[in-house]
């Protein structure tokens, strides 16, 4: 949110509640205090006895303020108004001309999330459940913003219903434990990318915010709603939203209403390691269809059909069967390489797919070395043979993109290697020792 | 969705000495399983070792090899085929013993004498290296102390990839954990003995201690302490070797470590036997 040009609301707005004189904090609690014992003694309504307080000592009571259910029923213009939120974000800065501090931030319940501006002392926490008395709301950047002067009050309040929970309720979970129709998420993580972005939802426009979140258990891409502040590599802590199953894979869902707070750089690992592939295995990958490139470390077991020398469409690169593209017909095609097998972890099993280098590398030829070799000896399933004695039975470590489908598993692999990571072996082994003795 | 068994890493002695179960398998069908006596549950086996006997049992017309493969832990006999056209190949090119790697389906067949036997009917024969075998070994040690871990402490296992469902329960109790642990302890021991002696016996101080110690005591300072105890035993004949072991079990160190230290010191020369059950320092 830009600050440096927030403009304090006009006084003459102000000047409608028709205030006499300014009302401290310890005479509004006299006031109430006085008006309770009064009502209580001379059995009248609160309110009567209020107006008496009011008239004895010469102040004009405060008319009275209308209570809004919700922040999505606000509407510019409308004065002298309360309502209860959250205190989503809280941010400080300089008036104009050394007018001192103001405050702002959003505020949210469960139906949206409102900027609001605070003109006066505004002491309080990001999570708290306030009620605002004698508030007003008006359009600020084409947006609706509450505002809050020196004749609001702002307390906290028990009455938490319809708000969105409180970021001291519970704690926080992680991405890896999401399963599909998860509610009520609240998890810390870190922005790993956002975008703004724009969708047409019953023929109008709605900006909605698209990205990746990462903690050290996975990821997820995730949209909102709406337009959040959210930045690219900072950490927050969101609550709120679902999450649904989307093609194959997992998404956040969550609307301007969820809590969202800023957490220290340090709370999460940085983005390099959380953007590196996770070490994962296949049993966990085919259950919680994790998000996002995933190392798996197993065995080659199946070089399958469809592997070796193969002819791609010049066009767009699709494998042809027959001199033909499924999209582009008959084109002239070009040679290409190919990898289908069966990978094993122990815990399941995925086929894998590898195209082009990945392929050379695995062979140590490139694909016109193939081709001629393949002229000569009209042999194609030679490499196909010359795959499975290469990678058949060994050990692998393969990184690359999950996808879960109706027949499993299966992992577009970006780069393999062969071999076991000893240390980890002799690591893990060293601290699950305890259990030998 | 069709799905496969998984192959399984483990230890020969674990297979065998495991629990034959039927269950649904991964696709819903009937299985036989092996609850191996680590809590694995085993359709498909990964095995690595040396294949030690190979015998041509075939007669013309009908191939057939019979095989035995060893590990650390114990050896399995399987034969290979004309059903296994593939594997035919790999067995009658290659020449006994040779490290290899095994992945089949693990099946069981009834001996003349009547007895239960278990086998593999091999899916995949693969020549191997001392090092990859021995890979093999420390990942299937890895799983099996992971389970252990599971089934006997009450913390989460202290290394990830192992948040998934629980090891099944095998059979025998606490008998078969104890045969469990001296299981991995003999394969860990026999692919690097002192690596894992050590680590071992930094274990073993550190529950002795009741605290985490940060630096175990170094071979070397292992070396010096077992010196100093023979020429504190040696009356002149040199230093008992039962005594020494008295004395070691007194202060509490592995006996394990110590063999391990004075084989050393005797290969080294810094220690000879003058008499069979005696050892003196040079
Ligand atoms: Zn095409």
């Amino acid at each position: 949110m830009d600050n440096e040009e927030k403009a304090a609301p006009e006084e003459a707005a102000e000047g409608a509640l028709g205030e006499t004189i300014e009302m401290t904090e310890e005479s509004y609690d006299d006031i109430k205090n006085e008006a309770h014992r009064l009502a209580r003694e001379l059995g009248v309504s609160l309110e009567e006895a209020a107006r008496s307080v009011h008239a004895s000592r010469g102040t004009s009571p405060q008319a009275p303020s209308r209570m809004i259910g919700s922040l999505k029923d606000l509407s510019p213009g409308t004065v002298n108004i309360s309502i209860r939120a959250r205190l989503v974000t809280l941010h400080d800065a300089e008036r104009n001309e050394g007018g001192g501090k103001y405050y702002y931030g959003m505020l949210g319940d469960s139906t949206t999330t409102v900027p609001f501006s605070a003109w006066t002392e505004f002491d309080f926490n990001v999570g708290d459940a306030l009620l605002l008395q004698n508030v007003n709301v008006r359009e600020w950047k084409e947006r609706t913003e509450i505002v809050i002067n020196d004749r609001s009050r702002t307390s906290r309040t028990d009455d938490l219903d319809g708000l969105v929970p409180s970021l001291d309720d519970g704690v926080p979970g992680t991405i890896g434990e999401l399963v599909p129709e998860s509610r009520r998420i609240d998890i810390e993580c870190r922005v790993l990318e956002v975008q703004r972005g724009e969708v047409i939802v019953k023929e109008s426009p709605k900006e909605i915010t698209r990205g990746c979140i990462a903690d050290r258990t996975g990821r997820m891409d995730f949209t909102c709603w709406g337009p959040v502040d959210l930045i690219r590599d900072r950490c927050y802590r969101i609550i709120g939203g679902y999450v649904k199953d989307h093609r194959g894979a997992l998404r956040f869902n969550f609307d301007p209403g969820a809590i969202i707070r800023e957490l220290p750089d340090d709370r999460l690992p940085p983005l390099e390691d959380l953007q590196r592939p996770l070490p994962s295995r296949i049993a966990e990958v085919n259950s919680r269809r994790s998000f996002g490139p995933v190392m798996l470390r197993g065995m080659v077991l199946d070089v399958r059909g469809g592997s070796g020398l193969i002819r791609r469409c010049s066009d767009c690169g699709r494998r042809m069967a027959k001199g033909q593209c499924p999209v582009h017909g008959r084109t002239k095609g070009e040679d290409g390489l190919s990898l289908r097998a069966i990978f094993d972890d122990g815990s399941g099993s995925a086929i894998i797919r590898a195209e082009g280098p990945i392929v050379e590398h695995l062979l140590g030829k490139r694909v016109s070395e193939v081709s001629e070799e393949l002229k000569e000896s009209l042999d194609p399933s030679s490499v196909t043979s010359e795959l499975s004695s290469r990678l058949n039975g060994r050990p692998w470590t393969i990184i690359g993109d999950p996808s879960v489908d109706e027949y499993g598993i299966s992992v577009s692999v970006k780069e393999m290697s062969e071999g076991f990571d000893i240390e980890l072996l002799n690591s893990d082994i060293t601290s699950l020792m305890g259990v030998l003795i | 969705m069709k799905r496969r068994e998984p192959a399984v890493p483990v230890l020969i002695q674990d297979l065998l000495q495991g629990s034959r179960e039927g269950g649904d398998g991964a696709d819903g069908g009937p299985r036989t399983y092996v609850i191996t006596r680590s809590g694995a549950r085993v359709y498909r086996a990964v095995l690595s070792g040396v294949l030690m006997e190979k015998e041509d049992i075939g007669s013309p017309g009908s191939p057939l090899f019979r095989l035995r493969l060893a590990d650390p832990t114990g050896g399995i006999s399987f034969t290979v085929g004309r059903y296994g056209q593939a594997q035919l190949e790999v067995v009658s090119r290659l020449s006994v013993p040779t490290f290899a790697t095994i992945v089949g389906k693990v099946s069981f067949f009834t001996s003349k004498r009547g007895e239960e036997v278990m086998t593999i009917n091999a899916e995949l024969i693969v020549p191997t290296t001392k090092s990859v075998r021995d890979g093999w070994h420390k990942l299937a040690a890895r799983d099996a102390l992971a389970r252990l871990w599971r089934m006997t402490m009450d913390e989460p296992v202290p290394c990830s990839g192992f948040e998934g469902p629980g090891p099944e329960v095998p059979r025998g109790g606490e008998e078969s954990v104890e045969a469990t642990r001296e299981m991995i302890k003999q394969c860990l021991l026999s692919i690097d003995r002192p690596f894992f002696s050590r680590a071992i016996d930094e274990h073993r101080n550190s529950a002795l201690d009741g605290n985490e110690r940060t630096e175990g005591a170094s071979f070397e300072e292992y070396e010096e302490q077992v010196v100093q105890m023979i020429v504190s035993l040696d009356k002149g004949d040199g230093a008992r070797w039962d005594d020494l072991v008295d004395h070691i079990q007194k202060k509490k160190l592995s006996r394990d470590i110590i063999e391990e230290v004075v084989s050393s010191l005797l290969d080294k020369g810094l220690l000879y036997e003058p008499i069979l059950g005696y050892l003196k320092a040079v």
